[in-house]
């Protein structure tokens, strides 16, 4: 209980501070914390807020599938096949460093201003992070426990269920972490730069109304879904693979 | 005259390790063990005994030559006990057995309670001792009733104590259960505790040097300490 209770005294803190700095700025470039809360609860009442983080986590959660799709068989691959990684592990540089607002652009430019579009330029962004760090599970896979597995014929299900994945699942849980941290970001980009709902779009909206409150209020909905999903499902699915430890 | 069924036929002409030169590591290993009979394989470390036992289980079969194993099913208990971390131990025995095997539950009973782990059957092996995770590992190999079993320095690294009640455990579990039991140890006086015959591997590339058919009516610590001093006698001599 200590601790939650040092939490909640930290998030009060940081309202105390918001508000005081509130006091000495014009209201119109810093509202004050209740202005804000009062915005999102419209916000939440008229269902528009809704609406758009709704749209949002959509997108969210299928670019993220399909980065971690992709980016596990690509990175699988490279860390198998040494040969595979001599062809093709210098690409993954090459589209490591390349920013996501080129590629977002890109995606525009070449599939046009669609959803799809949206959703590739998102995964693709995040498919290279993801491909590195499962390369470099792929690679620390036990041999030994491979022939162990061989020898109690397992057949190839049950090694894929039993031995592979427990082994990659701190990698797929790294990969995801970061994955889910990135996406939430370009996913604003991209609604920003080319889609017509979506928290994202709904930022451009209020900064050429030159609205702060409604700028904090969706940014707080935000935080606040990201820090559920934190909480609600990396923390304890994390706890449940980690129980066999020591 | 071909070996009886059951047997397991080793013509190891020859093995080994891909580089610049290869490095040979086996010559010309040739062995016969009958049905339910324990050979001990021994020899000094890094001799390829190991190696000799991967080609055995079939994980290795890059070398020169045929190996005839009986038929049914094979258990390895590893140097290491190579049991998966994440899993429980009643989960580690059920996963050797194949999916749908009748009485699974009342099997991994039974073999965790011979080897005295009844209790830990939810237990992760990271919970339990060195000691312990042998025994478990011991009693994998022995789930699966297999007819080939092979045994790589299953008792290494364990206090002398521990390790003797292991022998002990091991010797009444074939009892019950006869294998063809192959033991690969650089210990002499486990392979005499256990073994029906050793087989005396040595030299780079290793060859068979030595086969000795142990008879002796009981093996107690003086028994298998006086043909401990004969064979080493015997191998000095040669």
């Amino acid at each position: 209980m200590g601790r939650v209770w040092q939490h909640g005294l930290s998030l009060l803190l940081l309202f105390a501070a918001w508000q005081v700095a509130a006091g000495f700025a014009d209201l119109r470039v810093l509202p004050a914390p209740g202005a804000v809360l009062a915005m999102m609860a419209a916000g939440v009442a008229d269902g528009e807020l809704l609406h758009h983080l709704g749209v949002t986590l959509a997108r969210v959660a299928a670019s993220f599938a399909l980065a971690m799709t992709i980016g596990t068989a690509v990175g699988l691959a490279l860390g198998r096949s040494a040969l595979l990684d001599r062809l093709f592990g210098g690409w993954l540089l090459f589209f490591l460093n390349l920013p996501a607002l080129v590629v977002i652009i890109l995606s525009y430019v070449w599939f046009g201003l669609s959803e799809a579009a949206a959703l590739f330029a998102v995964a693709a962004s995040k498919i290279p992070n993801v491909a590195v760090v499962l390369r470099e599970g792929a690679r620390t896979l036990d041999p030994d426990l491979r022939d162990m597995a061989r020898v109690f014929r397992f057949g190839p299900w049950r090694t894929v269920r039993h031995v592979v994945m427990p082994q990659l699942a701190p990698f797929l849980l790294a990969a995801a972490r970061s994955g889910l941290a990135l996406i939430w970001k370009i996913v604003l980009v991209v609604e920003l730069l080319g889609r017509s709902d979506g928290v994202g779009f709904q930022l451009h909206v209020q900064f050429q109304l030159f609205d702060v409150t409604a700028i904090l209020a969706y940014a707080l909905a935000f935080i606040a879904v990201v820090q559920v999903i934190e909480w609600g499902i990396l923390q304890p699915v994390e706890h449940h693979l980690a129980r066999w430890r020591r | 005259m071909p070996a009886g069924a059951g047997s397991l036929v080793l013509d190891v002409r020859a093995k080994d390790f891909p580089g610049r030169p290869p490095r040979a590591v086996l010559r010309d290993v040739r062995l016969t063990v009958a049905r339910h009979e324990v050979v001990a394989l021994v020899g000094p470390s890094g001799c390829g005994k190991t190696t000799l036992l991967n080609l055995v289980a079939g994980l290795d079969d890059r070398f020169e030559g045929t190996i005839s194993r009986p038929e049914g099913r094979l258990a390895v208990v590893f140097q290491n006990p190579r049991l998966l971390p994440w899993r429980t131990l009643g989960d580690n025995l059920a996963l050797a057995l194949p999916p749908g095997t009748p009485d699974l539950d009342a099997r991994i009973g039974k073999a965790l309670d011979a080897v005295g782990l009844a209790g830990r059957r939810d237990s992760f092996p990271n919970h339990l001792s060195l000691g312990q995770q042998r025994r478990a590992a011991v009693a994998r190999a022995f789930v699966v009733e297999p007819e080939l079993l092979l045994l790589d320095e299953p008792f290494v690294s364990l206090d002398e104590a521990t390790a003797d009640r292991l022998r002990t455990l091991l010797r009444t579990l074939l009892e019950r259960r006869p294998a063809t039991v192959l033991l690969v140890t650089h210990d002499l006086r486990e392979a005499i505790t256990l073994a029906d015959r050793i087989v005396f591997l040595a030299g780079t590339p290793a060859t068979v040097v030595d086969d000795v058919r142990i008879t002796l009516p009981d093996r107690t610590e003086a028994t298998v300490e006086a043909f401990r001093r004969m064979i080493l006698e015997r191998r000095a001599s040669q």
